[in-house]
């Protein structure tokens, strides 16, 4: 087990940089995951990591070494590849075993160690199969298991679970959290799919196109976005942006359309800088209701309802603004019906419209 | 697009012109004759010689098509060409050893109703062993275009600087080579060349010293490998490459390189056909101009040489679609007058005694005076239908003799055993 | 493959039918071109049939041919040869192919010489690669014994002594079949995912064990089929020994396919030729079938 320390790191294609000066320290035994649309480097961070990427500039370290041009085989890592990389000619057993037998193990120990990690990853019953005879789940866990086995210092995953349907998908999820809990050991994870990264990740790491945007729990990242950019990307359904005017006063905010909300208290604050100034105020679906007391109606009209048992989910318009808001499944709701509206500023987020950049997060 | 353009032509010029060239359109109609050669007997003389025909006959067309360097290589395309009854060619110089299988296969046509009563007269002019060769079961299957035999070249320069005459024994040319040899110092000089590939040329590596030990292959039909001389051959080409004579590679030697070896000066005796005689001292690369000589061939004794008969026939395709026309041109190819020009443009040893004696022609070539009784007294090659296997045994096993990887014995007795399948 | 019968409904009936009538030209074609000679040919085999002797007709001699080649020593000879051939150039093939492969494979940044250089010796005519080592080996001109003589030893008879002729031709064969053997090959690699290398680069593999344990096994499909392939010219072995030696010194680098030339283009002797053909097809469709029943059996090509 062993903290990784990423320095400044930089890889470039010739002239074109993709990786543009990352800085990112995992902590021993944290569980990371990368996550980014595709093209936003994380893959080649990740492979980078491995020692399948060189090095452009800057510094990785896993635990005290610094392996910027060690091979991948003396970083004392394993990986698992998003097509599992297992070899079609060999067994499950052999996939497995792989790697010990590469490093010279006895047959002994090879045999013995491949049976823990069936037993663990329940595929004991598939160990004289070949990797074609195996379903999408069943080949994930020989390929966990090929990584385990090893026991390394570091567990790389390259979206391993983009090759499965949903279902098992959330399976594997929970079997990786397993994994993790069991052994202790330091994950990398790279995946694009944000419920991923909520559901497994200790610290999520955002990435744009070969920037970090912000490393940080689960929580803090869904709470407290540092950007449109990230606060877009976590949650589902995605946040609401709404291009909005702060009032002179800074009491208030404009929508479009001509809407006047008072802020509440913690928006006041949030807003006291620009006042009078264009804002993307970014709020929440699960702030959006029904009117219930409390602070100011606002009149809304319904355009489409989507109902999805435990809530339904609407999208309404607010003067010139369409959003989505989270109701319960009892409120009825009709397209084209004019309803009051109920909307928890105090958790409103501010941004700043031309670089994205939060003017203050909610606490 | 000749034709339509004589319409046109008609109708701008009126009845005057369209007369002219309706002349010109009778003459147009010709007939087209193709002659295969191969690429060694002198394609480029051949042209020269059509050329003349077709002057002569306008109203006959004649192509060449050149076919393969040696006889065996034409020998395969005619196979496969006759053997599938093909009418593209109308005539073929065929080689001398042919006409027994070409009369057998039927591949030729003879020639005997198109020499109608000038047969015998015709015939008669030749040298005899043409006219024996050429004549099968009483029918003419081919003509003479060009004789041939082989002799023995020699560099006369060398041979004066050593004060040595030409050799008249196969112990006089080892001696004389040796001692060439031994004084030029020249690790590329060589004593002697045969033809020792697995070709055509081979079978007379074999013959020329069994006829010369007083022997031939057959009796009366009958395979005649038994006695002593069918072994002298052997022990004639092992006795000359123990002592160095000839080269190491003879196993790999064909016709033409032993012409190019001469040519180049790397040669002292080489053992080969008539052509030779003009590329040596005509070809531009050749450095050996004005120091060649030509005599018989050496023999065990001075009085018992003998040699190999060569020679090209020009056979009339028995699938040509115009016998007639094809016939003709293979006596005009036979005629004195082209016996002449190949004999001074390509030093073609002539078919008619008479043209030896041409003045002309012994300007060009002065050994062709002695080249006559050599032709004369040359033997011929086994006269049967399978000779193309009758040659590939004698050659195979001599190649495999010359190349060191079968004794003596084996190679006879291999050839007894094979040859004596078809010499039943 | 399942083994459930069903009544073909009337339309799977009619997609049928025009099934076979679009085949039909080529399975027509087919005949004309290769069943209809195969036919003739093993009727030819029973026969007597040489151009050169008409007048002996073609009369049916049963197995005559086939009796004769079997006490023909120099038909035993060459299918010796023809074996040798086999042995030695098709491992010999399939080793150097494999090297050459494995180099067009690598990442080289110009890629175009690698290719050219392995394409090159393909798309050489047979007959002029036999010309070109023939020239290569030959005594006086040849570059082979002018590097003998530069480093001061005795020129070899490469082309005249039966060994020498052999490993020379061999050498010719290996050279211009390992660049068809590469191409499938490297069409081969091309098909194996480079996170296979990955994985074992990863779990500790060196280059060589990623070659024993990737490479090779990933490769047994497309290795099965250049062997066939190389299997099959090599008995047809023909334009390569015709042209460095014809069959020399004698006949001991003549193989089979030079054998029947002879008998049949040369010696016009069709009847026998035919009979050694047919032996010669036997051997081929025996050979092949045992590779095609071998890869059938191998379980490790899913």
């Amino acid at each position: 087990m062993a903290a990784i320390g990423i320095e400044n790191l930089v890889k470039a294609y010739g002239a074109t940089p993709v990786i543009h000066g990352v800085s990112l320290a995992v902590r021993d035994g944290e569980f990371a995951v990368l996550v980014g649309p595709s093209g936003c480097g994380k893959s080649t961070l990740l492979r980078m990591i491995a020692g399948l990427e060189s090095v452009t500039g800057g510094e990785i370290r896993i635990g005290d070494r610094l392996v910027n041009d060690l091979p991948p085989r003396e970083r004392d890592i394993a990986m698992v590849f998003q097509d599992y990389a297992l070899y079609p000619h060999k067994s499950v057993a052999e996939n497995i075993g792989f790697g010990l037998k590469m490093r010279g193990a006895d047959a002994a120990t090879i045999d013995r160690k491949v049976q823990e990690a069936a037993q663990i990853l329940q595929i004991g019953h598939l160990l004289g199969r070949k990797p074609g005879q195996l379903s999408g789940g069943q080949r994930q866990r020989v390929a966990m298991g090929r990584a385990i086995v090893r026991e390394p210092k570091v567990f790389l995953f390259d979206e391993p679970l983009s090759n499965l349907d949903a279902h098992l998908r959330a399976e594997m999820r929970a079997e990786i959290k397993k994994v993790h809990q069991r052994f202790g050991t330091t994950i990398i994870y790279v995946t694009h799919d944000q419920v991923e990264a909520m559901t497994l990740a200790d610290r999520i790491a955002i990435l744009r196109g070969g920037h970090l945007e912000q490393f940080d729990t689960p929580d803090t990242i869904y709470r407290r976005p540092v950007s449109t950019f990230v606060a877009g990307f976590v949650g589902s359904p995605a946040m609401n942006f709404i291009a909005a005017t702060a009032a002179p006063d800074g009491a208030g905010v404009r929508l479009p359309g001509g809407v006047d909300l008072a802020a509440p208290e913690p928006l006041r604050q949030r807003i006291a800088g620009v006042a009078g100034k264009a804002v993307t105020m970014g709020l929440r679906p699960e702030h959006i209701g029904l009117h219930a007391g409390g602070g100011p109606a606002v009149p809304g009209r319904v355009l489409l309802v989507e109902p999805l048992g435990a809530e339904t989910l609407a999208l309404v318009r607010i003067g010139d603004v369409e959003a989505t808001g989270r109701f319960s499944p009892e409120s009825g709701l009709r397209p084209g019906a004019d309803i009051a509206l109920g909307l928890q500023l105090d958790r409103a987020h501010v941004f700043d419209p031309d670089t994205g950049r939060t003017l203050t997060a909610p606490a | 697009m000749e034709h339509g353009l004589l319409r046109r032509s008609m109708a701008t010029f009126g009845l005057a012109a369209a007369l002219t060239l309706g002349g010109a359109t009778l003459a147009a109609a010709q007939t087209t004759l193709r002659i295969f050669t191969g690429g060694q007997q002198r394609p480029d003389v051949m042209r020269q010689i059509v050329d003349v025909y077709m002057k002569n006959n306008p109203n006959v067309k004649v192509d060449v098509e050149v076919g393969g360097a040696t006889s065996e290589q034409q020998q395969q395309y005619l196979n496969t060409v006759l053997a599938s009854k093909d009418s593209a060619l109308d005539l073929v110089l065929i080689d001398v050893i042919r006409p027994a299988q070409w009369s057998a296969a039927q591949w030729a046509e003879p020639l005997d109703t198109y020499l109608g009563a000038e047969k015998d007269a015709v015939m008669a002019r030749y040298l005899p062993a043409y006219r024996a060769a050429n004549i099968v079961g009483g029918k003419v299957i081919a003509l003479p275009y060009f004789a041939d035999a082989q002799f023995l070249y020699y560099r006369k320069d060398l041979l004066e600087k050593y004060g040595l005459q030409p050799p008249k024994t196969w112990d006089e040319l080892k001696a004389a080579a040796q001692k060439i040899m031994a004084g030029e110092n020249n690790p590329n000089l060589r004593g002697f060349e045969t033809a020792g590939a697995p070709i055509e040329g081979t079978v007379c590596t074999y013959l020329v010293p069994m006829w010369g030990a007083g022997e031939d292959l057959t009796k009366d039909g009958k395979l005649n490998l038994a006695g002593d001389a069918a072994k002298k051959p052997f022990a004639l080409w092992a006795d000359l490459k123990a002592a160095n004579v000839t080269p190491p590679n003879l196993a790999e030697i064909p016709t033409d390189r032993i012409r190019q070896n001469f040519q180049a000066g790397n040669l002292i005796f080489a053992m080969t056909w008539g052509y030779v005689w003009n590329r040596a001292q005509n070809d531009a690369d050749s450095t050996v101009k004005g120091k060649v000589g030509v005599v018989p061939l050496p023999g065990f004794t001075a009085d018992k040489q003998a040699t190999c008969i060569g020679g090209w026939q020009v056979a009339v395709s028995a699938f040509s679609k115009n016998k007639a026309e094809a016939a003709k041109l293979a006596r005009f190819l036979s005629s004195p007058d082209v016996s002449k020009m190949q004999a001074v443009l390509a030093s073609h040893l002539p078919v008619f005694p008479a043209v030896y004696e041409d003045k002309d022609v012994l300007a060009a070539n002065p050994w062709f005076a002695q080249a006559l009784p050599v032709v004369q007294a040359a033997r011929s090659r086994p006269v049967t239908p399978r000779y193309t296997e009758v040659s590939e045994i004698i050659r195979t096993n001599m190649n495999a003799f010359l190349a060191g990887t079968k004794a003596a014995d084996a190679a006879l007795a291999d050839m007894n055993g094979r040859l004596g399948a078809i010499f039943r | 493959m399942s083994t459930i019968k069903h009544r073909l409904t009337p339309l799977e009936r009619s997609e049928r039918r025009l099934g076979f009538a679009m085949l039909a030209p080529a399975f027509l074609l087919l005949a004309a071109v290769v069943v209809y000679p195969i036919a003739d040919l093993i009727r030819a085999s029973f026969t007597f049939l040489h151009l050169a002797q008409p007048w002996m007709g073609n009369p049916f001699v049963g197995f005559d041919n086939y009796a004769k080649a079997l006490g023909d020593e120099r038909f035993l000879e060459a299918v010796w040869h023809t074996v040798l051939y086999v042995i030695v150039t098709v491992p010999g093939a399939v080793v150097v192919g494999l090297g050459l492969a494995l180099l067009a494979n690598k990442p080289f940044t110009i890629k175009w010489p690698v290719r050219l250089g392995l394409l090159l010796p393909w798309a050489l005519p047979l007959v002029f690669s036999g010309l070109i080592f023939r020239w290569f080996f030959e005594y006086n001109q040849g570059i082979a014994n002018a590097i003998l003589r530069g480093l001061g030893f005795a020129p070899l008879n490469w082309l005249t002594d039966p060994t020498l002729a052999f490993l020379t031709i061999c050498l010719a064969i290996i050279w211009k079949a390992s660049s068809f053997v590469a191409l499938v090959l490297l069409a081969g690699l091309q098909t194996i995912p480079k996170s296979y290398y990955e994985a074992a680069e990863v779990d500790g593999a060196s280059a060589w064990q990623q070659f024993r344990e990737i490479t090779l096994p990933m490769l047994r499909p497309a290795i099965f089929v250049a062997l066939i392939f190389r299997t099959i010219t090599a008995i047809q072995t023909f334009d390569i020994p015709y042209a460095m030696t014809n069959g020399g010194p004698g006949n001991a680098t003549e193989t089979l396919a030079m054998y029947i030339h002879k008998t049949t283009v040369d010696f016009l002797d069709i009847g026998y030729g035919s009979a050694l053909a047919v032996l010669m097809f036997i051997v081929s469709a025996v050979i092949t079938s045992g590779y095609l029943r071998y890869t059938r059996r191998d379980p490790g090509r899913h």
